[in-house]
């Protein structure tokens, strides 16, 4: 597997408008599109992603308490299929999840240093 | 200016057990590893595109990255953003009132370096860092 960049991270929040004008106006971060429908900023090659975890997701357990703060590195890889071989090989668990239209594995954060990491083949959008 | 996500910091027990994951399952090559006597820590950047991901091995329960590691275990510690000029920059944050952790900055292992107190950002625990000339990479 080769792990190509950084194409998001995520903050998570219950206020993602909020959080996003915050880190704009202390950062003059530009905003990009949309990313699975939540604000973002451009940084460079990556963007920030800000997200209320939905109830009961992964991330909603993971952060806990409406607590805010950075929650998931998300990175691009040359090829999933490659990717996904390559984490069965290790014994890495991790899900298949939907990304917006994208399709991503997200890696068991227990196999990966407490980080909730998801990994795609492309750019996320929408 | 803030130009890229210069590295997301994550705190992990042991470096070598670590490197099993990110540098061997994922790819991602070892840049540099130093231990920051003055932090008690034991830093590893590995190189993903632009940005990096710093591993980060408390050698201490006293030190701040050993007394993250006992709260809240493994997992991401802190967000850096790349600049060419950190003086102007923390000086910028300032004068904006944004609460900092650093009053100055200092030397880190991605060069100088300085945080602002994650109360300003969201949670989000921020680093700026200014490469030294050799560092750039």
């Amino acid at each position: 597997m080769q792990a190509k960049k950084i194409d998001h991270v995520v903050v998570a929040t219950p206020d993602p408008t909020g959080a996003a004008a915050t880190f704009r106006g202390h950062f003059e971060l530009p905003p990009s599109a949309p990313i699975t429908g939540s604000p973002a900023l451009t940084i460079g090659q990556a963007r920030i992603a800000f997200i209320t975890p939905q109830g009961g997701s992964a991330l909603a357990a993971a952060l806990g308490g409406g607590r805010e703060g950075l929650a998931e590195v998300c990175m691009e890889v040359t090829s999933l299929a490659d990717a996904e071989a390559a984490l069965r090989q290790a014994g890495i668990p991790f899900t298949v999840e939907a990304k917006g239209a994208s399709r991503a594995l997200a890696v068991d954060p227990s196999a990966a240093h407490g980080v909730r990491l998801t990994l795609v083949e492309g750019s996320v959008g929408a | 200016m803030l130009s890229k996500i210069h590295h997301v910091g994550v705190v992990v027990r042991d470096l070598e057990q670590a490197y099993g994951f990110w540098r061997d399952v994922l790819g991602l090559p070892v840049m540099v590893v130093k231990t920051v006597v003055d932090q008690d820590v034991t830093a590893a950047l590995l190189k993903v595109g632009e940005s990096e991901i710093e591993l980060l091995q408390p050698l201490s329960d006293t030190s701040g990255i050993g007394k993250f590691l006992a709260k809240r275990g493994e997992g991401i510690h802190h967000l850096c953003f790349e600049t060419d000029d950190v003086d102007a920059e923390l000086a910028a944050a300032k004068s904006k009132g944004i609460r900092v952790i650093d009053e100055k900055p200092r030397l880190g292992l991605a060069g100088m370096i300085c945080f602002l107190h994650p109360a300003a950002t969201r949670g989000v625990l921020v680093e700026y860092a200014q490469p030294l000339d050799e560092e750039h990479h």
